[in-house]
């Protein structure tokens, strides 16, 4: 039995429930709208004890071979402090037993954390092989206009998990950098080149090519800019060391950011762990939703 | 020392440290002046990371000088943004969290405390139940511990457990809200020293019936990634019940801080 954790109307976890359903595996759907209608009892010394109930079964977590969890920010609350309680303590005790449970899960929460620190994570994806963009976390300005004469063009982003759109640093930003004494922000020098979003789904590789002038092409179209999207077979080195990438973040789907250089070199910005794919397999047709079902199968 | 002033362990391994190598040798820095301080902090193309921290009265931490770090922080506060909005001041914090992360993951062995998340916090993302649970794995003994969104939904309660709810309603055992199920022992800290083990790095702190479990109990520090815990048992008719893992130990025993500080000045003389 595979579970699917999160919204039913979002798109990847949307697309992965219809994979299965086509494929006749049995599952479930544990709605996070609904986590105060639904019931799970977890016990820390195994699942032999632990049962989930959803939509008028009750289901032994021992018979959960494995899971996709996309858990998003939860919605509107209950008004009732009873159902928002539970609605709580489900969520908690689930991610728990996401993290502890011998079933496959895509992907353990633990997992999921390194995203939380870019640089943390460029860190740990430099270990593995990748070049990873020259980085300055400051707040001082000095240090700004310092990288910034270094690498000519630079750009700015958050480096938390908090979402930011990827801006270029320009003459306007300069003359309001004082502002930055109030926190210290991410730099990075430009790195020219094509992008290239990988995913991993087990030690299967799906590679989408991006052509786009925009600096951050998630956001093109607010600048009225055009976005390219095409299936790509990166170089086989490459393709391994994705995987080797996913694999040592503990990680069983991944979405990986490369940029290849005019000189041939990879650079990597970040690896999503809660991956948006199905924008790239609706654009591209790469079976990505196909092969995370596939690989929830093969427990 | 990266704890808070109320932090009386921290003070005290700190004491001890410093007693030993001199007051020069040891620096507190408390989590709200982490804030204000000037950073720098590069990550180059290779991975490589420098960090320069220079506090509000102008210490300079320069990673390439620090020798060794207890963390013990749980939260950094964004100072300078209470009259913002709560977003605001939410994405300061998450920022603060992430830059402190990185930061301390490039002090690689050197940082004592915490597992090396990306929240730098030193307890991470690793919830009590969930350290529990890989306790089991790493085959010691763990009290039995239940989870329900509803308290009727585990049945009559056995012998020795208590049902705490998550929040007050009527209806007991039948209210429609979520309950912990734990050992009816109220909850550690006044324990017997006999029934608690530290990990220390390689060192392992503690004697009576939990001694045998020492190994295990270095095991599970690994697992989670930690170099610094301790695990408190209760007694049961069959021996000890591993209750609570704590990723941030108080360090209220002598024993305990000696651990500590014989870890942190062995860290400071291989640096």
């Amino acid at each position: 039995m595979i579970a699917f954790y999160g919204y039913p109307d979002d798109a990847p976890l949307a697309r992965a429930v219809d994979a299965a359903r086509e494929a006749d595996i049995e599952h479930v759907v544990i709605d996070q709208h609904r986590l105060d209608r639904h019931d799970l009892v977890t016990e820390v010394t195994g699942d032999s004890g632990g049962f989930l109930r959803a939509w008028g079964t009750r289901l032994p977590l021992s018979r959960i071979t494995a899971v996709y969890a996309r858990p998003l920010e939860p919605g509107a609350a209950s008004a009732d402090p009873a159902a928002r309680a539970r609605a709580v303590a489900f969520h908690r005790a689930f991610t728990d037993w996401l993290d502890s449970t011998a079933s496959r899960v895509v992907n353990r929460p633990r997992a999921m954390e390194s995203n939380a620190s870019k640089p943390y994570q460029a860190q740990l994806i430099a270990r593995t092989g990748f070049l990873v963009p020259d980085t300055l976390v400051t707040n001082v300005p000095d240090e700004v206009r310092e990288f910034r004469a270094q690498h000519g063009r630079i750009v700015y982003k958050s480096l938390s998990a908090v979402r930011s759109i990827v801006r270029e640093f320009d003459d306007e930003d300069e003359r309001r950098l004082e502002r930055i004494r109030a926190l210290p922000t991410q730099f990075q020098a430009y790195v020219p080149g094509r992008d290239v979003r990988v995913h991993t789904v087990g030690g299967r590789v799906f590679a989408t090519a991006v052509d786009c002038e925009a600096t951050d092409y998630r956001y093109a179209a607010r600048d009225g800019m055009p976005v390219e999207m095409s299936t790509y077979r990166p170089p086989d080195d490459v393709a391994e060391r994705c995987v080797r990438l996913s694999a040592a973040l503990g990680l069983l789907l991944a979405g990986i950011d490369l940029r290849l250089r005019p000189d041939g070199r990879w650079v990597c910005f970040e690896v999503n762990p809660m991956p948006a794919f199905s924008y790239f397999e609706s654009l591209t047709g790469l079976p990505i939703s196909e092969a995370v079902v596939r690989l929830l199968r093969e427990t | 020392m990266l704890a808070e002033r109320t932090d009386e362990g921290a003070a005290r391994v700190a004491a001890a440290v410093a007693g030993r190598l001199g007051h020069g040798h040891v620096l507190c820095v408390r989590p709200a002046e982490l804030g204000p301080a000037r950073w720098s902090h590069r990550v180059d193309a290779s991975g490589a990371a420098r960090t320069r921290i220079t506090l509000t009265d102008g210490t300079l931490l320069d990673s390439r000088r620090t020798g060794a770090v207890l963390n013990r922080l749980q939260h950094i506060p964004a100072v300078g943004f209470g009259a913002a909005s709560a977003k605001d001041r939410d994405y300061a914090r998450a920022e603060l969290h992430a830059l402190t992360a990185s930061w301390l993951l490039s002090l690689g062995s050197r940082v004592v405390g915490g597992t090396a998340g990306a929240y730098g916090t030193a307890e991470g993302p690793i919830s009590p139940m969930a350290a529990l649970a890989v306790a089991v794995r790493c085959e010691l003994p763990v009290a039995r511990r239940l989870t329900s969104t509803r308290a009727g939904l585990t049945g009559p309660l056995p012998p020795g457990l208590r049902a705490t709810p998550h929040l007050r309603w009527p209806g007991g055992r039948g209210a429609p809200v979520p309950v912990d199920i734990g050992p009816e022992r109220p909850g550690p800290g006044g324990q017997d020293p006999a029934d608690r083990i530290l990990v220390a790095g390689d060192n392992v702190v503690g004697d009576g019936p939990v001694v045998p479990y020492a190994p295990r109990c270095r095991l599970l520090a690994e697992r989670l990634n930690s170099r610094l815990l301790e695990l408190r048992f209760l007694r049961t008719d069959t021996g000890p019940a591993l209750a609570e893992v704590d990723l941030c130990p108080p360090l209220d025993l002598p024993a305990h801080r000696t651990a500590v500080a014989d870890l942190l000045i062995a860290l400071l003389e291989l640096a």
